[in-house]
């Protein structure tokens, strides 16, 4: 185990130095000016030069490159051209936004994915596993922004059941921030207005999200559930006498439950990139939203610092999943 | 292999039912709102779509359009730009100025009893701290304009300020309408937040240090913004006023209209794409206005490369520029032609007299004058927009000029990159499209940026490297003459060879569309301002 963690922790710094390598190169090798947008078209030389100082970009590129990846490992990471803020205090505002919709996302697949993966499973060619294979097909056939577009026109924009974009009502005050997960916050502070606010707000982008990663859940697992209730230990354990309930949670969803593990590590990383467009659907002010702003105003700095966190939380969870397997299936020795 | 798995199975059972439950919440979780908490309460709040979160809310150091409503509210300047169509300079912090018989001291006497949100008097001495910051800190456009005129600010009396500038300078009342730079703070306040020197910079982001009928109470950054009334404002709270203001930016057109269409949203300033505008305006509740802007489209020539350098090829190509036909099948009649090098409503605005037409027999005639009968390729960029206009518009004239032996090679940029291109003229394209909106009310802020050619990219907008002597001096003669008549009467000659040189086509003035509830009342559309702005002070709801 101990092995492991180290080879993959080294594995998360070759993948974080690659990245900041690619990023860096393809954003320099860019011809834009990020100087030439802050400026302005009239600005002086002198104003030009000072902008130029003020980012560091007066520098030869690897001087650029080092002094990056120095504030970087010190946590500093870069001052945004646009907001002129430090690019930190900007993802910390937006990235438990994203956070906080791509857990309840997540919340969907798992909490109405498996069940209904595993009953359409159980019983297969009934009325239920007939409704769930179709609605696996339309979630995984279906775009996400005109999904997204259809939930607002009806439960919105029809009626009127649910907000339409946003985290909070405009007279909503949002709760203390102790994670900055609105829904986590309310709680802990005992906010319950806040905390039916932020849930309502919550039904359309995470059902939107969830969708298709859903769909997939659904099919996988009752693929796997089939698979597994046709081996002959299961008919072994059933001859035997085992009850139904035991049959089910000890023989065979502890077996079928591991492609769905696989399965959901990897759309931990789905959701995260899908919450680019959902948030922007829903005006959500995640970090989809901001990397959205920060492309459209090349900038550059807070670019190379979305990417490099994001891919290092995507590694960080394959990690995490890799261990859950070992847990889920004994045979799986860790490499 | 227990610990995990069984946590997994009851997730399994219990999953669905709790998932679902705890996301439909329920209406006895509503509860108590901050809207309880606000000043004028019986006045509603409006709700206004801006278009996009602003960066820096910093009033010397903001240049995007979507700080405009904040910027323009809670600060006051020394004037204003008024005027739906045409343009007039009233005063604001500013009761009456003068200036010497040499232009080159102009004298402003300030209204009294004005204060700052912090209770501070708005005196000579605020005035004076708030042009040495935009001068210290460098950053915002004014500072592009103003320190390059103005010597130094005095205050000899706390009702009196001084400018003294280098030269005499034609545009100098109306640059000081620009809501960019202008804005008067509170030096106790910018002074209480600074922070290793900065001038309150950082503080200043997404905070408020101005006397302003807005106070900035509240940025959620990627939310919403929120102002209340500040009550000790100078023209007092009489008649009627909304109570509160929220900016919003969805950043769908679909999220806009559906919360407009819904009664969310109190109005939209250009933030729906065309078609959503054109739509809404049919619904019973929402009215869409639709006013000139003064925002001007054109089409740059390199003048350095090739057949380009030939005044004669340029005009040939102005001649083949179909513009009836792009206004009304590409813009669905959202804009109208350029009657001159510059927009028309501002003090410096010269028709030109006589248009370029859509003519290919005398584009073909030009050509061959030129030396070019058979034609020549051109590499023609745009920058992509939330919408195809440029795209389309460039197709169009790529068919048309395909018969006179012009082939167009079409290429998308981003902005980032057209500004980068433009630091050069070799790495500039051949062709590319462009626009601009004037920061102050007057042309001649266009003329000097883009026809000047002693100062070229990056420090200035004359991304077609036109180079014409006559025309440097006359701009020279005319931004140093203290008269308006005879500085219009320069600006006039140095327009007419302009046009006939032809360094651009210039295509259309657009359209701006706000679309509002029907119970919002007291809206006039600012020509020099634009959509994004709004006087909120003069806005009513009910």
């Amino acid at each position: 185990m101990t092995v492991f963690l180290v080879r993959r922790l080294g594995f998360l710094l070759f993948v974080v130095f690659g990245v900041s390598i690619i990023t860096f190169v393809i954003s320099h090798l860019v011809p834009a000016d990020p100087v030439g947008l802050v400026a302005g078209k009239e600005a002086s030389p002198a104003k030009l030069a000072l902008i130029r100082h003020t980012y560091g970009l007066d520098q030869p590129l690897p001087v650029q490159y080092v002094a990056y990846m120095g504030h970087l490992l010190r946590g500093d990471l870069g001052l945004s051209t646009f907001s002129r803020r430090p690019v930190l205090d900007d993802f910390l505002d937006y990235f438990p936004a994203t956070v906080e919709l791509t857990l309840f996302s997540m919340l969907l697949c798992v909490g109405v994915g498996l069940p209904l993966g595993v009953y359409s499973g159980l019983q297969p060619r009934g009325w239920l596993d007939h409704l769930t294979r179709i609605i696996s097909v339309a979630g995984t056939a279906m775009p996400l922004f005109w999904f997204g577009l259809l939930l607002q026109l009806f439960f919105y924009g029809q009626l009127g059941w649910l907000p339409e974009a946003g985290r909070l009502g405009l007279m909503q005050a949002a709760p203390r921030r102790i994670t900055g997960l609105f829904t986590l916050d309310s709680l802990l502070t005992l906010n319950l207005p806040a905390l039916g606010d932020s849930l309502k707000h919550l039904v359309l982008p995470s059902i939107t999200l969830a969708i298709s990663s859903l769909a997939l859940v659904v099919r996988v697992t009752r693929a796997s559930v089939l698979d597994v209730v046709s081996q002959d230990y299961v008919r072994t354990a059933r001859a035997k006498g085992v009850p139904r309930r035991a049959l089910i949670r000890r023989h065979i969803l502890r077996n079928a439950l591991i492609p769905t593990t696989t399965l959901l590590g990897l759309q931990v990383g789905n959701l995260l990139s899908g919450a680019f467009l959902v948030e922007v659907v829903f005006s959500w002010p995640g970090i989809g939203l901001y990397s959205t702003n920060t492309i459209r105003n090349f900038d550059y700095q807070a670019i190379m610092s979305i990417t490099i966190i994001v891919a290092v939380i995507y590694s960080l969870v394959n990690t995490v999943i890799d261990l859950v397997y070992t847990q889920l299936d004994p045979r799986i020795e860790l490499g | 292999m227990k610990p995990i798995a069984r946590p997994l199975l009851r997730l399994v059972e219990l999953g669905a039912s709790v998932t679902l439950a705890a996301l439909l919440s329920t209406p006895a979780l509503q509860g108590p709102s901050i809207a309880q908490a606000r000043p004028l309460a019986d006045n509603p709040p409006l709700v206004v779509d801006i278009g996009g979160e602003p960066g820096s809310l910093d009033p010397q150091i903001n240049y995007d359009s979507s700080g405009f409503l904040v910027l323009g509210n809670v600060y006051d300047g020394l004037v204003r730009a008024v005027g739906e169509r045409t343009v007039t300079i009233v005063p604001d912090l500013a009761t009456s100025w003068t200036h010497s018989p040499d232009g080159k001291t102009w004298t402003f006497t300030l209204r009294s009893g004005v204060t700052f949100h912090d209770g501070t008097p708005v005196d000579a001495a605020a005035v004076k701290f708030t042009w040495d910051r935009l001068f210290k800190l460098d950053q915002g456009a004014a500072s592009d304009w103003i320190p390059a005129y103005v010597k130094d600010v005095q205050a000899p009396s706390p009702n009196t300020v001084v400018f003294h500038l280098k030269v005499a300078w034609s545009s100098f009342l109306s640059s000081l309408s620009s809501i960019w730079g202008t804005g008067i703070v509170s030096p106790k306040t910018v002074l209480a937040h600074q922070v290793n020197g900065d001038l309150g910079q950082k503080w200043l982001n997404d905070h408020d240090a101005g006397s302003g009928p807005w106070m900035l109470t509240q940025w959620v950054h990627g939310q919403k913004i929120v102002l209340d009334p500040y009550p000790k404002y100078w023209k007092g709270w009489s008649g009627q006023h909304v109570g509160r203001v929220i900016e919003q930016w969805p950043a769908a057109s679909s999220t806009q209209r559906l919360a407009l269409e819904h009664g969310d949203l109190d109005m939209d300033l250009a933030g729906m794409s065309i078609p959503d505008f054109l739509a809404v305006g049919h619904d019973s509740g929402i009215v869409v206005r639709r006013y000139v802007s003064q925002n001007l489209n054109d089409i740059l020539f390199n003048c350095t490369h090739g057949p380009l350098q030939n005044r004669l090829v340029r005009q040939a190509l102005s001649y083949s520029f179909d513009y009836d036909t792009m206004i009304k099948a590409v813009l669905k009649g959202q804009g109208s032609r350029m009657l001159g090098i510059g927009p028309t409503g501002f003090i410096n605005f010269v028709p030109a007299k006589h248009l370029y037409t859509y003519d290919l027999t005398k584009a073909a005639a030009l050509l061959k004058q030129a030396g070019y009968p058979n034609g020549f390729s051109l590499d023609v960029a745009f920058v992509q927009g939330g919408d195809t206009r440029n795209l389309e518009m460039a197709q169009i004239w790529q068919a048309d000029a395909l018969p006179l032996g012009i082939r167009m090679n079409l290429r998308v940029l981003t902005q980032a990159e057209n500004i980068a291109l433009s630091h050069s003229p070799k790495t500039e394209p051949d062709v590319f499209f462009g626009g601009w909106t004037m920061d102050y009310a007057d042309d001649a802020q266009w003329y000097w940026i883009t026809y000047y050619s002693k100062i070229l990219p990056p420090y200035n907008s004359n991304n077609m490297y036109y180079k014409n002597s006559r025309v440097n001096a006359l701009l020279e003669q005319a931004a140093a003459t203290p008269d308006p008549a005879k500085a219009k009467a320069l600006y006039a000659q140095m327009a007419d060879i302009v046009y006939n040189d032809a360094p651009n086509i210039w295509t259309y003035q657009g359209y701006d569309n706000v679309a509002l509830r029907t119970n919002i009342h007291g809206y006039r559309y600012n020509f020099l301002y634009t959509a994004p702005y709004l006087d909120l002070y003069a806005l009513s709801k009910g």
